[in-house]
């Protein structure tokens, strides 16, 4: 019962949090109805921003618990909420019911059809949540790297600096980012155990919370029911379905890297610094979950860059480079950590830029190509990546468009470039091995920039 | 080239579907009607498969629920190993302070990935030592002290949760 009702507090208090940064950015339009659809993103939001700061404290020694996690939560929402007060006018104004039933009786039928696909939907998430709640932790990454380092956190609230730099504990990835461990070790606490099925529950709810993210984005935007089947679909999808329950961080990076993609390519194409922000936020959690998130946010950063001195926002660069720099400044924490205690990873980037060391590994490009390659033309991921392929290219040739199409294709082959190249410079043998256990969850960064290519590259927003 | 049919399948539809429908095909009918197509075909999965996904998730509830606690907790032990002595690993749990430090004897039990991964998992807080001299426990893993070498250095007897399988407090620990 603990374990229930504490995870249900600490996602409380994501959510306040959530609502507390987006305000402050004024992302959130002040009606009641906007608030309610915008639950999803608030909460995704809300596990970025507490879980970034919360890395950013550990690394200065600062604990990590239960307090800790409260007194942020808590003063992000306060401050946040005061910032900017339009919502208290939200409050005062009285819904009217009478429009509702106006627009409800005037809606298009396949406008019906995506109410019961929505309600389909809601008994699904229900059902899922239900058997995450059970699902035991048998995973290998899933307690041996993520879990591990969360119970460490549980334990000791600090970073235990001698287990991260020994090589006693090399095999658990001591360089990864912290995002889930942060996130799962919260959970434990607000839990009053290490309770590892009931964790489950909250990586459903990361997948479910991406939905309706998605859902209040299209909302928003105007593009509601086109956007509704596409977004349902995702929480049905074999391989993200599959995926979340192993409580690996590769779907949760993926989420957040497909709302941040999704953001700042409408920024690209409206220009409104409010997307850039909210986007910063998301590309920042997804760094900081897995190294492919930083290689992925980094990409879309320098083509968005590109795109920008080259395209129409020309005069935007400037908010570009801030929102860069605030990037920057909130992943650093964790790699100024690292480099003071000497931990690195087994990947070297220098090697990776070395001639002969390449030159020694040349045997490892082929079967990386094919083996990443087959994982996107598989049906696993529903063929987001050759929809999305073929929506780029056509919308190359449509003025207006053309930006986003090349910012989406130029990202989608540099991150698959930069994931072979990984794969080419890494020293773990043998290669077939290493992509039959690794190809198929690494290829979601890639499903993640097609489904924001897919929603948005075909259908412009209502005000155009 | 499977992924190459499957754009150009997609354009094709696209661009036949435009052409059906609007009789033209221009770049921003042709990717609209892609969209088209892709919402179609996700209505399509999603009430195909969202009932028997929804009903695999209540019989795999129904299963994983009966599991018992211990063996739930241990499941990642048993699937990466059907042999490994998850019990031994919870039993060393109940014995060893926060803090103490363990050293994991012998050394084919440290090369086996899942016998070492999921003892210094099980284990925590307490931390693997890099060596045994600066280890507050040794754990015998399908071993004994006399085979190990170990005897001679040991603060008592060991502690013995079988055959073989067994934890001493070194000499010299603190």
């Amino acid at each position: 019962m603990r374990a229930d009702l504490g995870a249900v507090g600490a996602d409380a208090l994501f959510l306040l949090a959530g609502y507390g940064v987006l305000n402050a950015i004024g992302f959130l339009r002040t009606t009641g109805a906007d608030w309610l659809a915008a639950v999803g993103i608030s909460f995704l939001a809300g596990v970025s921003w507490v879980s970034l700061v919360a890395i950013a404290l550990l690394t200065v020694s600062i604990p990590l618990t239960l307090t800790t996690f409260v007194a942020l939560s808590v003063a992000t929402a306060v401050v946040g909420l005061s910032i900017r007060r339009g919502w208290l006018s939200m409050i005062r104004r009285r819904p009217r019911f009478g429009d509702l039933r106006q627009r409800l009786r005037s809606l298009p039928w396949y406008a019906w059809v995506g109410f019961v696909t929505l309600a389909a939907f809601g008994a699904y998430a229900i059902s899922g949540g239900f058997t995450a709640r059970v699902r035991p932790l048998d995973d290998w990454d899933a307690w041996s790297i993520w879990s591990r380092k969360a119970e460490m956190l549980v334990h000791t609230g600090r970073l235990p600096t001698d287990v991260f730099a020994s090589s006693a504990y090399a095999f658990m990835h001591p360089d990864y980012p912290l995002l889930v461990p942060v996130f799962e070790s919260i959970e434990y606490r607000a839990m009053g155990a290490v309770d590892t099925r009931a964790i489950h529950v909250q990586f459903w709810l990361l997948l479910m919370a991406f939905v309706l993210a998605i859902l209040y984005l299209g909302f928003r935007r105007g593009t509601l029911l086109e956007w509704l089947p596409l977004a349902v679909v995702v929480g049905i999808t074999p391989s993200v379905v599959s995926q979340i329950f192993t409580a690996y961080a590769d779907i949760p990076m993926a989420l957040l890297l497909a709302v941040g993609v999704l953001l700042l390519g409408e920024w690209l194409t409206r220009g409104d610094p409010r997307n850039l922000a909210v986007s910063v936020l998301f590309l920042a959690g997804a760094a900081s979950t897995k190294n492919e998130g930083l290689v992925a946010a980094v990409i879309v950063f320098v083509v968005a860059a590109i795109v920008t001195l080259l395209g129409v926002r020309r005069g935007d660069s400037r908010r570009l480079v801030t929102a860069a720099a605030a990037f920057v400044v909130a992943i650093l924490p964790w790699r100024i950590w690292l480099s003071i205690e000497g931990i690195h990873g087994d990947i070297s980037p220098r090697n990776g830029l070395d001639p002969s060391y390449l030159g020694h590994r040349t045997d490892r490009i082929w079967p990386s190509v094919e083996s990443l390659y087959g994982q996107l033309a598989k049906g696993g991921w529903l063929y987001a990546v050759p929809i999305a392929a073929a929506l780029s290219i056509v919308c190359l040739l449509i003025r207006g468009r053309r930006s986003i199409a090349a910012f989406y294709l130029a990202s989608g082959a540099l991150v698959f470039a930069a994931l072979v190249w990984v794969y080419w410079i890494s020293p773990t043998t043998p290669i077939d091995a290493f992509l039959a256990s690794s190809a198929y969850r690494v290829v979601a960064i890639l499903a993640a920039l097609s489904f924001a290519a897919i929603l948005q590259l075909p259908i412009p927003t209502r005000d155009g | 080239m499977l992924l190459l049919g499957e754009v150009a399948a997609a354009l094709v539809a696209g661009v036949l579907a435009a052409f059906v429908w609007t009789r033209k095909s221009t770049p921003t009918s042709v990717a609209r009607w892609i969209f088209v197509l892709a919402t179609v075909f996700a209505y399509l999965f999603f009430w195909a498969h969202v009932w028997s996904i929804t009903d695999g998730f209540w019989s795999d509830r129904s299963t994983w629920e009966r599991l018992p606690h211990g063996q739930g907790a241990a499941a990642g032990a048993i699937a990466a190993n059907a042999d490994l002595r998850v019990g031994f690993a919870d039993w060393i749990r109940r014995r060893l302070k926060a803090g103490d430090s363990f050293y994991l004897v012998p050394a084919t039990a440290r090369a086996d990935p899942a016998v070492y991964q999921w003892f210094t998992y099980r284990l925590i807080p307490s931390v693997e030592s890099k060596r045994p001299d600066g280890a507050d426990w040794l754990i015998f893993y399908d071993t004994s002290p006399a085979r190990s070498g170990f005897s001679g250095q040991l603060d008592g007897a060991p502690q013995q949760y079988e055959p073989n399988y067994s934890i001493a407090r070194l000499r010299h620990a603190s």
